[in-house]
């Protein structure tokens, strides 16, 4: 099950920059695609447009596509843009389920796996830096308390 | 936690081995013994089951606890009912310490013809490594007893007496004095297996007599398997399904109990017959039951059932008398109140001298599980919205945790669920290959940080990725909820119900409009009624929802609801039946739209009186309408006919989507809706408006849907999820996996 990550990890390829067009995991049946992600944490929703316009207009290569990481529930605006998205659950949300999982753990989990997914030939972030909003989850769940209410 | 007693038993078998022990339930509890019920789920059920419903009713009435298999719990005695429950090893550990371990054997090791029914040293061994006790064997009757080997294994002894089933006399009121009826009624009551029934046509037709004009056949638990045995029936005898309730009532209203079963099968004891005994039915069997029941029955063969039941119809006071000693051995030898006497007889474990004092400490809260739902639906939001009202109604102690392809996550996030997206191939335009494997990753760790105790999975596709991220978690409990009313082209997606433990098709009103695919396999699942988010009456009233929505006094109110439209074209529609409505001065339309729609082009109201709206869920705001044209979806269609809501329901009728227009034609026929078909019936839309707008058509239409009962499906499924979400599996070898 984890030969992506391990894939990935053993090609020593944790660097994006070393990624070239046509060698995305999720895009394997398609030829000459590259990746960027743009992390959008913790941006104010007011901004996020202008990010998408930004990003779109000066970072798309012919090749390129832009993946957009936000930890807002609210799609629409990245819909309205026909921009691809992942979501993480922000902050305030793992606090409020800290004790469902060990969020660090997972969210790192995660994070490598979105990188090999995605291969991106650069991460470019707005707002809080994945690094940051890593190190800021909940590091270990706390053991299930018994029958309290659900949240 | 201290028990006097823990009961562990597969929890869904339907017929006497749930009913004994429920029994054994209700009787310790009286005593005062304080006991739990841990639930396994065996290898032997393949249907999904839900928990037998007498023994729901104990755990929910707080006569025993439900034990979580982490929960750490020291028992006097461990009783385990039925020994296939213990082919396979416990898949996980437990935290279960005790003194005594007995296994009641419900079923003889062998059947009549030699065949092996269970691996009695595989079944101690894998009692003994469970709970590290000598296994103590406890087969309820004699032939049971009879079928054990010389030697028993290694680990096991056996019980001096036999484990003899109990019933609770109060439960079986005796049948009303007085002698048989005219035509005779003749009644047997057991699971629908061919195994219950005679083998030969020629002795089912003695035993249960074709002459309309002498008798008359009543059979519980019938079904198409007696047509493929015996062929086309006699007329005087009337089938009815097998039943949990209602038992004592239908033996009440025979004469006699008539009970032969096939050749091959070995009936260890048989339940049902005493039930009829304790009800004072004269009860006629075949030989071999004698050791059984003594001189409380009468027994025959096939040939001589006639003569006999001529003897006792013809004779009031021989009837009386046999009436009577049927009763009075039940009372003697298998009254529920013996149960403490066994125990102390048996294992030197006394009532409690406080009874009252050990009932109160009994209820203690379980650990938190969570349960993953998984929903697909890129634009749109059927599937999350019924897996909220399932998740809205899980018991504390379960947590809900979602993660799904809909774009709608955000309101469940806004309501406070623990959401995760997971973008579907076509919101990154990826293939669907390349993608299924990503999602199985995907997948594969969020249940691997979750450690959830049950997935739920809502939608009809069934996805490579979901199938391989099940394949990796043998323990996780999987259930695929899928809605009926498919199209031939969903047909691939059924065989896809082998990667899940269990599927659950919640109920659609007009199914007997659906000839789909799912029709064919209804029998694999277990249905509940249709799944509403919100009931009826969880509406605002009609006041604080016309205030909320600012409507002005005196308006109607229609409410306009025909989806995206990005694989079916409504703008014709929309566009006619605004002008229709806006004709009438008095009318207001609310155009309704969903939070997630996929057009985001500027969409500007016709005028004052048509106003759009973003309502989730706008079922709530329903009563501030006085008619509604829609898209018979699942969701709202329901919503419309069980909230009385007078609608003119327009399918979409795009190849992509469930069978709408069936859904809006048994509306139709039925007096519930009206139906408008797009390419059909467009240029009438007038006519259609002003059927809906009519007082009188109105209140016909909203008084048949005030009558169509229902209860809401969301409340089976959770108590479903419920259920599962604390057993113990054995329903595979976890020695095999690798």
């Amino acid at each position: 099950m984890r030969k992506l990550k391990e894939l990935f990890l053993r090609k020593d390829k944790q660097d994006p920059g070393d990624e070239a067009p046509g060698d995305i995991y999720v895009y394997k049946s398609k030829e000459e695609i590259s990746t960027i992600i743009v992390t959008t944490l913790g941006v104010n929703p007011d901004f996020l447009e202008e990010i998408i316009v930004t990003t779109k207009r000066k970072l798309s290569g012919k090749s390129d596509r832009l993946i957009y990481l936000t930890d807002n529930s609210d799609f629409t605006i990245f819909r309205r843009h026909g921009v691809i998205f992942e979501y993480l659950p922000p902050l305030a949300e793992q606090r409020l389920h800290a004790a469902d999982m060990p969020w660090q753990a997972y969210l790192q989990e995660r994070w490598g796996l979105l990188l090999a997914k995605w291969r991106p030939r650069r991460v470019l972030a707005y707002g809080t830096t994945i690094d940051s909003f890593l190190a800021a989850a909940p590091t270990a769940s706390i053991p299930n308390a018994a029958d309290v209410p659900r949240s | 936690m201290r028990l006097d007693i823990l009961f562990v038993a597969d929890v869904r078998f339907e017929g006497g081995t749930s009913t004994a022990l429920a029994v054994e339930i209700r009787a310790a509890a009286r005593a005062g013994f304080k006991t739990g019920l841990l639930a396994v789920k065996g290898p032997l059920l393949r249907h999904p089951y839900p928990m037998h419903p007498d023994l729901r009713a104990l755990v929910d009435g707080g006569a025993t606890e439900r034990i979580d298999p982490e929960t750490k719990v020291d028992a006097d005695l461990v009783l385990a009912h039925h020994p296939a429950i213990m082919s396979n090893r416990f898949t996980r550990r437990t935290g279960i310490r005790t003194e005594r371990m007995v296994m009641v054997l419900h079923h003889p090791m062998v059947d009549r013809r030699g065949k092996l029914q269970y691996d009695l040293a595989r079944v101690v061994s894998n009692c003994h490594w469970a709970f590290g006790v000598k296994v103590w064997l406890a087969p309820v009757s004699a032939v049971v007893r009879d079928a054990l080997p010389r030697h028993l294994p290694e680990d096991a002894d056996l019980l001096p007496e036999d484990w003899t089933n109990l019933i609770d006399l109060d439960d079986w009121p005796r049948r009303p004095d007085g002698p048989p009826h005219n035509p005779v009624i003749i009644g047997r009551h057991a699971r629908p297996d061919k195994l219950k029934w005679p083998s030969r046509t020629t002795d089912a037709l003695r035993i249960y007599p074709a002459d309309a004009s002498r008798y008359s056949i009543r059979i519980l638990g019938g079904g198409p398997f007696l047509q493929q045995l015996y062929g086309p029936l006699p007329a005087n005898w009337e089938t009815m399904p097998f039943a949990w309730t209602g038992i004592p009532g239908f033996l009440q209203g025979l004469d006699f109990y008539v009970y032969y079963h096939s050749d091959s099968w070995s009936e260890a004891f048989g339940r049902t017959i005493l039930e009829a005994l304790a009800v004072g039915l004269v009860t006629i069997l075949p030989a071999h039951f004698q050791p059984l029941f003594g001189d409380a029955a009468v027994y025959a063969a096939p040939r001589d059932v006639e003569r006999v039941i001529g003897k006792f119809a013809t004779d009031a006071d021989a009837y009386a008398q046999q009436s009577a000693l049927a009763r009075e051995f039940v009372a003697r030898h298998h009254s529920a109140k013996l149960f403490p006497q066994r125990l102390e007889r048996l294992f030197n474990i006394s009532r409690p001298r406080d009874a009252a004092g050990v009932r109160a400490s009994a209820t203690r809260p379980l650990p938190i599980r969570q349960v993953l739902f998984a929903s697909s639906n890129g634009i749109g939001m059927g599937h999350l919205a019924q897996q909220m009202a399932v998740a809205q109604r899980l018991p504390r102690g379960l947590k809900p945790v979602f993660a799904t392809m809909s774009y709608a996550l955000k309101i469940a996030a806004e309501q406070g669920y623990h959401a995760h997206f997971l973008p579907h191939h076509r919101g990154i335009d990826a293939a669907p290959k390349d993608w299924n494997d990503v999602l199985a990753e995907e997948l594969f760790d969020l249940i691997s940080h979750l450690r959830p105790a049950v997935f739920a999975y809502d939608a009809t596709a069934v996805f490579d990725g979901v199938v391989a991220a099940l394949a990796m978690e043998p323990n996780l409990f999987s259930i695929w909820v899928r809605r009926p009313m498919w199209r031939e082209s969903h047909r691939p997606f059924l065989e896809m119900a082998d990667a899940f433990d269990a599927v659950i098709e919640p109920g659609e009103l007009a199914d007997e409009f659906d000839h789909g695919p799912t029709s064919e396999v209804r029998d694999k699942v277990l249905l509940v009624p249709p799944v509403l988010l919100l009931e009826p009456n969880q509406r605002l009233d009609r006041a604080a929802a016309r205030n909320v929505l600012e409507i002005p006094d005196g308006t109607t109110v229609v409410a306009l609801q025909l989806g995206s439209g990005s694989n079916f074209d409504m703008r014709g529609v929309r566009n006619g039946v605004l002008k229709a409505l806006l004709d009438r001065p008095d009318t207001l339309v609310l155009d309704i739209r969903s939070p997630i729609r996929a057009d985001f082009e500027s969409d500007d109201p016709v005028g004052p009186r048509h106003r759009i709206v973003e309502l989730f869920p706008s079922f709530r705001y329903s009563r501030a309408f006085d008619a509604a044209v829609v898209a018979p979806g699942y969701n709202t269609f329901h919503e419309n006919i069980l909230g009385a809501v007078p609608t003119l329901f327009v399918p979409n009728e795009s190849e992509d989507m469930d069978l709408q227009l069936n859904r809006a034609r048994w509306a139709e026929l039925g007096g519930f809706g009206l139906l408008m078909r797009r390419d059909h019936d467009l240029p009438h839309v007038d006519r259609f408006i002003e059927q809906l707008l009519d007082p009188t058509e109105r209140e016909g239409m909203a008084a048949r849907c005030e009558a169509v009962p229902w209860t809401n499906g969301a409340d089976v499924i959770a108590n479903y999820i419920e259920d599962h979400a604390r057993m113990v599996r054995t329903d595979w070898d976890i020695t095999r996996d690798s």
